[in-house]
């Protein structure tokens, strides 16, 4: 009795958490370069820019009624192998840079002086075991991390909503379109989630289109509130601090809790959690197709094993080396593989699905004369 | 304890229509028959083969010793049949078939099927001649009487729980359920110990994929004794790493009525006091009897309160040390400088002294729960005077320690049906608290969180309705809703979503 299929509510569920974890981050001056108001009108900006980067790869999906790396491996034959080893790369590298985000920000900000190893490690641990369970068990448990996301969320805001005003946010500056141009290229370009989305088309029920549109919208409302309370709230210190929505949490002040760091923290390592496992059990599943059918579930079980440990090795490598963790972020700026995977491949696929579906009438034509 | 014993019912094998001869089969040689049944039996000293003579026909009684109610057998069979005249052993086999005022009788030909029923207290005639025999049921065994639930115990409605023999819990069921919804089903398990079990299931709300499930995984049972449920729940278990158990149990029949009506299949035992229900999920640890006598208001404020106790008594001594160690900031500066007082007076760590002070709770509430109840309460107070009082005097555990372990411990009695992953979860999270803070707690507390969405109890996930979300099944989850709604529409299990039944 196993289920594979989750349902489009528990797909939007999880790619809402997955998307927030950017924002927990939240760099949103470091990464963009804007702050205030081109920030805030960049955000809706990237959400149409999301879209239409995923076109090729949906128009693709629903043509050949499977996902992105299945479709490609339909029409391209082989050579379609490409897709899920690219997507797998990328998740991989997206998880390990996660990973060390996270161990990062614990070091920096709740554990000062501790050891990144241990972060790292017992992280990528817990993710091998829960992605060993399977998409059935994350799906579920994203449902529940939502609520509890969304409670510590409604205590922070309610508890610096008295202190933000709207003198602290920045004008938009002359130069303001293009600011607001090239935010949203660098905020889509960092939402590692709509390829997520597309490898989960496989493996979700009806409605994925309209999970996708309320994702979206809803991880841009959520920006644009965190986005406004950052800059209403702490003004120009939001502009300097290295986690600013975590300096929000630290303000934040209901009742007896006099600062609500401490749920953040548990909250965001829950939701980093659920990034990596399923990012962990993505690439499994995009590495199964390259894997002859019949071998596919006896290699495959040392798959997971095998993409922890290189996970945790690039983690630790972006650790020791500052300078191949700043060179991961600026190849994910350039929003490269997100058009790779999102627009180039599956364009690459849906011509070479045409080329082969006209070949082969043709074929056919001359076997029958 | 009462001696006339129900009768255990006829396990549902229909007879072959033709008696065969041969081995294992009745000769009709009364002395080779009793033979026969006694080597099979290994010649043990209770069975007893009482010779009679009616009209010089030979007849003889097998029956286990103080199994069967002798008075009874007499006025049913004993008396009426010597006060006639037969002509041969065929009409005497016919007269007790047709006349015999007792329960269940029955035509048997083997000798194992003799010995099986004459096990659970039936008595068998053989009769020179006849290649049969009749089984009746007369039993007459001591048992428990029917008493008050001991750990479902509710202010309102029914006081009566299961007891050892089957035919007496069936009853109890059967009258709470007079319309034919609720169908029994007898099965046999243990090769040695032909442990009767009885499925229980309303035909009409049952999924018929679950109950071929739950039969074929009782059909794998391959034990030679079958003495408890418990020997069943492994089977009846899906993953066998879980903390938290997809089979439910209860010592009351109208849960087992109410959980019936809604699709779940109960399982009773001959022996257990206690019934199995499967499928289980985790939000009926959290559901009572009572919650359903109540005003829905109140019924939903307790129903909180459980949820409420459930956490305290899982996370909070590893939250307090966790926070009191890594995260002090977040408490209130009073709170604050009261804890440091504390710590600073106890010589251990925090973390130490959480789990001492657990393990000697542990102790004492296993050794409260062994001993006989008056020396049980005599522990308790040892121990409220030993740890509240004393340790906390002493120097060796802090006041505000004493006061977690003991919001702890009563809160992990709010909800007894958990409370035995919740007493291993407690020491894991003191032990994460103390060495990695609110970090390890979080990533313990996710782990396990996938590991319980990941369980399905036979098909139906275990989180169900929550998640995957059922929004019409949560009018009794974290509230109940009144009756007006909840008549209006029972909730089968193969409703909720993300099942696969």
């Amino acid at each position: 009795m196993k289920n594979t299929q989750i349902s489009s509510t528990q797909l939007v569920f999880l790619l809402f958490l997955y998307h927030s974890f950017n924002m927990f981050t939240a760099e949103t001056h470091n990464v963009t370069g804007n702050y205030g108001l081109p920030h805030l009108l960049a955000i809706p900006a990237a959400v149409l820019m999301q879209a239409l980067v995923v076109l090729p790869a949906w128009i693709l999906c629903q043509k050949c009624r499977r996902g992105p790396a299945e479709a490609a491996l339909w029409t391209m034959g082989k050579a379609g192998v490409i897709y899920p080893l690219a997507s797998s790369l990328y998740l991989l590298w997206v998880m390990a840079f996660t990973v060390y985000s996270m161990s990062d920000f614990m070091v920096n900000a709740i554990y000062p002086g501790s050891a990144r190893l241990f972060f790292i490690v017992t992280m990528i641990l817990g993710a091998l075991y829960a992605a060993y369970l399977g998409l059935e068990g994350i799906a579920r448990a994203a449902f529940i991390i939502f609520a509890l996301f969304l409670l510590s969320l409604l205590l922070t805001f309610g508890g610096v909503m008295d202190r933000a005003h709207l003198i602290n946010i920045p004008p938009m500056p002359s130069d303001g379109l293009a600011l607001v141009m090239s935010g949203a290229w660098k905020i889509m370009a960092r939402s590692s989630g709509i390829v997520i989305y597309l490898l989960l088309l496989p493996y979700a029920g009806p409605h994925k289109k309209r999970g996708f549109w309320i994702t979206l919208v809803s991880i841009a409302v959520l920006m644009e509130l965190v986005t406004f309370l950052v800059s209403a709230v702490l003004g120009d210190l939001g502009r300097t601090e290295a986690y600013p929505f975590f300096m929000l949490t630290t303000v934040a002040e209901v009742s007896i809790l006099q600062r609500m760091d401490a749920l953040h923290v548990a909250v965001w390592v829950m939701v980093s959690f659920l990034r990596i496992t399923l990012c962990l059990w993505l690439v499994r599943q995009q590495l199964r197709l390259c894997l002859p059918l019949k071998q596919q579930a006896a290699k495959s079980r040392w798959l997971l094993p095998i993409l922890a440990a290189i996970a945790l090795l690039l983690a630790v490598a972006m650790n020791e080396n500052r300078d191949l963790s700043a060179q991961t972020l600026a190849l994910f700026t350039t929003g490269a593989p997100i058009i790779l995977l999102g627009a180039v491949l599956p364009l690459v696929c849906l011509i070479a699905g045409g080329i082969r579906k006209r070949l082969i009438p043709k074929k056919q034509e001359g076997g029958e004369s | 304890m009462k001696k006339n014993a129900p009768k255990t019912p006829l396990p549902s094998q229909s007879p072959p229509p033709e008696p065969i001869k041969g081995d294992g089969h009745l000769t009709g040689e009364l002395e080779k028959d009793l033979t026969a049944l006694r080597e099979r039996a290994f010649n043990t000293s209770d069975l007893i083969t009482r010779p009679i003579t009616v009209c010089g026909i030979r007849m003889n009684l097998v029956m286990m010793e103080g199994m069967v109610d002798l008075n009874k057998l007499d006025e049913a069979m004993i008396r009426p049949l010597l006060s006639r005249q037969f002509p041969d052993g065929p009409a005497v086999f016919d007269w007790i078939e047709q006349t015999a005022v007792v329960g269940d009788v029955k035509d048997v030909y083997e000798y194992d099927q003799i010995l099986s029923l004459v096990m659970t207290g039936f008595l068998a005639v053989l009769v020179d001649g006849v290649a049969k025999s009749i089984v009746m049921g007369v039993q007459g065994y001591p048992y428990r009487s029917i008493s008050e639930p001991n750990a479902e115990v509710n202010e309102k409605g029914s006081r009566e729980s299961f007891t050892e023999p089957i035919k007496l819990n069936l009853t109890m069921i059967r009258r709470r359920m007079r319309s034919g919804a609720v169908k029994f089903e007898m099965m046999e398990t243990g090769s040695d110990s032909r442990t009767l079990l009885c499925l229980v299931y309303d035909p009409r709300a049952v999924s018929h994929k679950l109950l071929q499930e739950v039969r074929k995984r009782l059909n794998r049972i391959q034990m030679k004794t079958v003495l408890d449920v418990g020997y069943l729940q492994p089977y009846l278990e899906g993953k066998p790493l879980s903390l938290f158990s997809e089979v439910g149990t209860t010592e009351r029949p109208d849960t087992v009525c109410a959980k019936v009506q809604e699709g779940r299949i109960a399982i009773l035992m001959d022996g257990t006091p206690y019934a199995l229900i499967v499928p289980f999920l985790f939000v009926e640890n959290f559901q009572s009897f009572d919650d359903y006598s109540r005003r829905p208001y109140f019924a939903a404020l307790i129903r909180l309160l459980k949820y409420a106790s459930f956490f305290i008594s899982m996370l909070l001594p590893g939250l307090y040390v966790a926070v009191a160690t890594f995260h002090p900031a977040v408490l209130p500066h009073a709170l604050l400088f009261n804890i440091a007082s504390a710590v600073e007076a106890t010589p251990f760590p925090l973390m130490l002294e959480a789990l001492i002070i657990h393990f000697i709770y542990e102790i004492m509430r296993e050794a409260g729960l062994r001993l006989p109840r008056p020396v049980g309460h005599a522990v308790s107070i040892v121990g409220a005077l030993v740890i509240g009082d004393a340790a906390v005097t002493a120097g060796i555990i802090g006041a505000p320690m004493v006061m977690v372990v003991a919001l702890t411990a009563i809160s992990s009695f709010v909800v007894p049906s958990l409370y035995e992953p919740v007493a291993v979860l407690r020491f894991a999270f003191i032990l994460l608290g103390g060495t990695t803070g609110l970090y390890g707690i979080a990533l313990a507390l996710a782990a396990l969180l996938v590991n319980i969405c990941r369980t399905n109890s036979l098909g139906v996930p275990y989180t169900a309705p929550v998640s995957p979300f059922t929004p019409s099944a949560m009018r009794d989850v974290f509230i109940r809703a009144g009756w007006k709604q909840l008549g209006r529409r029972v909730m089968h299990i193969q409703d909720m979503r993300g099942g696969d039944l």
